[in-house]
């Protein structure tokens, strides 16, 4: 314990008696496509069908924070623990205020990555890795530190977390779910688990000054290829939205704009979610 | 006996001279012949004060977010802890595709629910009805905060949890509630049946004859029952404090067959919706048949209404589904376990089977007043 607190120490003092550290503060800005997202509002034009909707949750695991330089030198951000929002180097994106109909979140909120790096001028590009790491996905939910220990993030029949949790409320339907996490895992809680599917997505955002720029998080653009508002048959499809598990009809579409393959390792597409903005 | 004693009178002792609280005596099991000692978390000791926590947190539907469901309301006593429902309805209305299980010795399974290879201990069982949000059960997340806070504000809770951790200044919390419930479920321990006091008590008025045919039937080549529902709780899902679980064991028994990759109804595939194996489809636990003829519906689905109806379903090595959307031949299902084929059975065979199967239910169980609500 003290010899870790110590490497610790030493590992955040060490760069900065080399080059000189400096804060790095990433903010987020979500957003329902050019609508800041708030609870307790409607966003129209959402989906396949234009559908309007009022949000739920929002919410957003992300790890292995990295500023690129002009070069392409990827240069870790060291996260600094605060026991609500980072730990470990993983951070909670928690865009949902509990007000409204976001009934499964709470008051508090955090747009934003905070961590040291090295102090160079030519940073140009942010990196990141959508998802909690699979030494912390399965964690007893009842005792893991925060920011593990947000309940409407636990994935209790899954044995992990929820990376991502987007649930809105169509008009013909009380829900339509978005949950992203780690599917078709054997193990346990005591022996740990591997997971055939880790659903991780990596973002690579170029054009990107830490000082000056926002990363814009669309949750339009997750919900961009499903009809929100079809009611499930309970024969192709059993619930609204995507769980992430086998055969789940609308997942492949919801789990594209991440840059993931539905039941695959495989790299997708280019992700669409997060972006640049001023 | 003799310790019992002991720890009665250290108990007397301790309370009379200091007329002060003793501190609690050490759990001591009360195991029913044949069966060995629980498994038991070391981080989550049983205790008698952390066993009655429990048995009123169970019963108190303040545990569910909108205060209309308790554990109890889909685990009814005199059920055996079910509900008497095919499938039953969350907090907030959503269907639950699967039948209430048995809470029957539930503290002997080396896994929990119908199919999930991942929940090895009650604690991590308890989070899924307590938290999960499709289908939703007790919702405790929509403000898991309150809830917690329902108990803390309560006299007679704050007694009960300062009782079950005297050290603790804060024991309102999820971790806690998990734990006593666990610890109370844990005590809900059968072994005191007809078949019981036949085999263990020597008692052999205690089974009817056509009973001992059956149990004859039930343990023999030809019923190949017990391949499955094996040992001391009549299921492969098995651990105690003495014997490490093996690999799960999930099966399929025949019920449906929706194309030719053996699919089950959707939203019910079974180890399938955890592996994502199509020969995983159709795969559940072995569940107990201790108590099992009072709680009917039987299979994943409470799809059987009857013990005669799950007899007849083995016996013909499958159901087929004639016409609907779930038609197809579950005796051609790909993924069925080979023990499950037709065999021949008289109409007095399947009555002495189900008279076996009647000489399980444990009627002390079902009413004992320490399993009851508060």
């Amino acid at each position: 314990m003290k010899l870790r607190a110590l490497s610790l120490l030493l590992l955040l003092l060490a760069p900065a008696c080399a080059a000189g550290d400096r804060e790095v503060t990433l903010r987020f800005d979500p957003r329902f496509g050019s609508e800041p997202f708030a609870c307790g509002r409607d966003f129209a034009g959402i989906g396949t069908t234009g559908a309007s909707v009022t949000p739920l949750d929002f919410r957003v695991y992300v790890h292995e924070v990295a500023l690129v330089r002009a070069g392409g030198e990827r240069v870790p951000l060291v996260i600094a623990d605060d026991d609500t929002w980072q730990h470990d180097g993983l951070v909670l994106l928690d865009f949902e205020d509990g007000s409204g109909a976001c009934m499964t979140g709470s008051p508090g909120t955090n747009k934003e990555v905070r961590g040291t790096a090295p102090d160079h001028d030519d940073y140009t590009g942010v990196e990141f890795i959508v998802g909690v790491p699979d030494e912390q996905n399965h964690l007893d939910g009842a005792t893991a530190p925060a920011p593990l220990n947000a309940q409407g993030l636990w994935w209790s029949w899954a044995g992990g977390y929820k990376y991502v949790r987007l649930d809105v409320r169509p008009t013909t339907q009380t829900e339509f779910f978005y949950h992203l996490g780690a599917t078709a895992c054997a193990g346990d809680v005591a022996q740990g688990f591997t997971c055939q599917y880790d659903n991780l997505a990596t973002v690579r955002l170029d054009g990107f000054d830490p000082d000056s720029n926002t990363i814009k998080v669309d949750a339009a653009a997750i919900l961009a290829g499903v009809d929100v508002d079809k009611i499930p048959d309970g024969m192709s499809d059993t619930l609204p939205g995507c769980m992430a598990f086998p055969g789940d009809p609308e997942c492949p579409a919801m789990m594209a704009p991440l840059g993931l393959r539905f039941e695959s390792d495989e790299a997708g597409a280019a992700q669409t979610v997060f972006s640049v903005a001023d | 006996m003799r310790r019992v004693v002991a720890v009665c009178f250290a108990m007397l002792l301790g309370a009379c001279p200091e007329d002060q609280a003793p501190a609690e005596a050490p759990w001591e099991w009360q195991l029913p012949p044949g069966f060995p000692e629980p498994f038991v978390p070391e981080d989550d000791p049983m205790s008698a004060a952390k066993v009655e926590l429990g048995r009123h947190i169970f019963y108190d539907e303040r545990l569910s977010y909108n205060e209309t469901m308790a554990c109890a309301t889909c685990h009814e006593q005199a059920r055996a802890f079910t509900d008497g429902k095919p499938t039953p309805i969350g907090s907030t209305g959503h269907a639950i595709p699967r039948n209430s299980m048995s809470l029957t010795n539930v503290a002997f399974q080396s896994v929990y629910t119908w199919a999930n290879p991942k929940l090895s201990t009650l604690e991590e069982q308890a989070l899924v009805p307590m938290f999960a949000d499709f289908p939703l059960e007790l919702g405790v997340q929509q403000d898991t905060d309150a809830v917690v806070r329902r108990f803390a504000d309560d006299p007679e809770y704050q007694e009960l949890f300062a009782a079950a951790w005297p050290e603790d200044d804060d024991p309102f919390t999820v971790e806690r509630i998990v734990q006593a419930l666990s610890s109370f479920q844990r005590t809900l321990i059968s072994g005191d049946s007809g078949y019981d006091r036949f085999i263990y008590g020597g008692d052999t008025t205690a089974m009817s004859e056509s009973a001992q045919r059956g149990m004859a039937l039930f343990f023999s080549e030809t019923g190949e029952c017990y391949h499955c529902h094996a040992g001391a709780n009549f299921s492969t899902s098995f651990r105690s404090a003495g014997t490490e679980p093996g690999p799960p064991d999930f099966q399929n028994n025949g019920l449906y067959n929706l194309d030719e990759s053996g699919a089950y109804p959707p939203g019910n595939g079974g180890l399938y919706e955890f592996t994502g194996d199509p020969r995983d489809q159709g795969k559940f636990r072995v569940p107990t048949l201790r108590n099992i003829a009072v709680t009917a519906p039987y299979m994943h689905d409470g799809s059987m209404a009857t013990l005669a109806e799950v007899i007849d379903h083995y016996a013909a090595g499958g159901r087929e589904t004639v016409d609907g959307p779930f038609a197809g031949d579950g005796r051609q299902n790909p993924n069925k376990s080979p023990l499950v084929r037709q065999v021949e059975l008289s109409p007095q065979d399947r009555a002495d089977l189900v008279a076996f199967l009647e000489s399980l239910t444990d009627e002390a169980f079902l009413s004992d007043p320490k399993f009851g609500p508060p």
